[in-house]
């Protein structure tokens, strides 16, 4: 459940007002868009609205509110505890994590390094607040494929948006608690964008598990060493695998003995050919009906469809 | 006999009344010496450990140092996270801290409008920037250390000697 406060604390003063319908909806709340000298937009429940100015979600363009560059400012000051120095690494990385595990996405003019590399973004101009969901039992449905006697190398597959980190995110909550079929695994969780614990100062947001503990902020190919060298886990988590350098990294991994679990974007078998050494379960996801779905199970061959 | 009490009376005043000038002289050395120590230690903070603010706050609250209730006191509401501004929470709480201290008013003001400082998106960049803070405080203090010895000796001579010249005219 998302807390009304955890939404209002987003906002300063004056415009924590505007919010405070939304936030009795956080529930409902997926995003809140913010561009400058443009319509501030939220999307509750896959629909997109306008705010107007006393911060209802309304259809019509014409008394909505219009969001200046001041206002921005201040949001993002706030967001930053007016320490924007403090968050140099992720506003060059352009979002910031928020206590509850939401993301603030930025946009804005870049600022390159000598390396042709982001150093920073000044005039941030866009913000995109994606409300973290997390939803406590939706790997439960998968579970029994994941373990059977023993653990299984997975890997999700799904196009964006059809629940690939929260599915993940719920797995390594569930395989690290344990339960009476299933003893609980020491889990090391590489969180590259702060998107599956959702850690705010290090501390995780989101539910991970007992047995879980997160490299945050982390590039995945040097978090998974430094996780096996350090924690000595059993199982390796980490979300958007892709690279060829992730590719050496998963076998590193396996090679020492762990387990992992990773989420890659496809639709289907066909996407993830190179994958299919190193994992043994490949569970694919699809949106139906507006809602995430588990669509297949694979392992040598399909273990079960819809 | 009473005009022998009398004269230790008024020469006691007027050498008190300098006394308590020179000691507000240097009470007033004294705070803006803790106040830059204050600055160079946020200075520190923000370069070597990137120290948000409410994290600096707290950490000088946690310091024997002067002010260090206000500083609590300060990240107590940050951490409350009731939409108020840095700006604000600094202003009135340094306003009350500093309303009794015998600053001059451009030195109080100085020390309010720290906020408006932070403004860098790089630690390097406002860790340069608070060197404004640093500077400007030691300028102040360079300018009163010049003075002081010899304005307080003069003011504990001007004192006394008003003292006598008053005994004298009234004797």
């Amino acid at each position: 459940m998302v807390k009304a406060e955890e939404i209002l604390n987003i906002f300063p003063g004056k415009l924590r007002e505007r919010f405070k319908e939304i936030a009795n909806r956080a529930d409902e709340l997926q995003e809140i868009r913010f561009s400058v000298r443009r319509p501030v937009r939220v999307v509750l429940k896959n629909k997109e609205f306008f705010l107007d100015l006393s911060g209802k979600p309304i259809k019509s363009k014409e008394t909505c509110w219009i969001i200046n560059e001041k206002e921005i400012d201040e949001i993002l000051n706030y967001v930053c505890k007016y320490s924007l120095y403090a968050f140099e690494d992720e506003i060059s990385q352009g979002f910031i994590t928020i206590p509850g595990g939401h993301r603030i996405g930025l946009a804005g003019q870049v600022v390159l390094n000598s390396e042709n590399k982001v150093r920073n973004i000044k005039n941030i101009r866009f913000l995109n607040i994606r409300v973290s969901h997390e939803i406590i039992g939706a790997a439960g449905k998968i579970l029994p494929f994941v373990f059977d006697k023993r653990l299984f190398n997975v890997l999700i597959i799904a196009p964006p948006g059809c629940g690939k980190t929260t599915m993940l995110r719920d797995l390594i909550r569930q395989v690290s608690d344990g339960s009476p079929n299933m003893p609980g695994f020491q889990i090391g969780v590489v969180d590259e964008r702060s998107e599956i614990a959702g850690s705010y100062l290090g501390i995780p947001q989101n539910d991970v598990g007992t047995r879980t503990c997160v490299m945050d902020a982390c590039p995945k190919v040097q978090g998974m060493m430094m996780l096996i060298r350090s924690m000595s886990p059993e199982i390796v988590a980490v979300d958007e695998i892709g690279s060829k350098e992730d590719l050496e990294a998963i076998k590193n991994v396996i090679t020492c003995g762990s387990k992992i679990f990773a989420t890659i974007h496809g639709y289907s078998m066909a996407d993830v050919k190179g994958f299919k050494d190193m994992f043994e379960r490949f569970i694919i996801l699809h949106k139906k009906g507006g809602i995430c779905r588990v669509k297949e199970v694979w392992g040598e061959e399909i273990i079960w469809c819809e | 006999m009473v005009r022998i009490i009398g004269t230790l009376l008024l020469l006691a005043g007027s050498s008190g009344m300098a006394y308590s000038y020179c000691h507000e002289q240097n009470e007033r050395l004294k705070i803006l010496k803790n106040m830059r120590e204050i600055f160079i230690r946020i200075k520190n903070e923000i370069e070597y450990l990137k120290a948000s603010i409410p994290e600096i706050c707290f950490s000088l609250g946690e310091k024997n140092i002067s002010f260090n209730k206000v500083f609590t006191a300060i990240y107590e509401e940050l951490e409350l996270n009731n939409g108020c501004s840095f700006n604000e929470i600094w202003q009135r709480h340094f306003t009350a801290s500093l309303k009794n201290m015998p600053l001059k008013e451009t030195e109080k003001e100085m020390i309010k409008s720290f906020p408006d400082s932070l403004v860098y998106r790089e630690s390097k960049g406002q860790a340069d920037g608070m060197e404004k803070y640093i500077n400007e405080v030691s300028k102040y203090v360079g300018e009163i250390e010049t003075v002081i010895k010899n304005k307080n000796k003069v003011m504990m001579c001007v004192g006394v000697m008003a003292g006598m010249i008053t005994t004298v005219i009234l004797l």
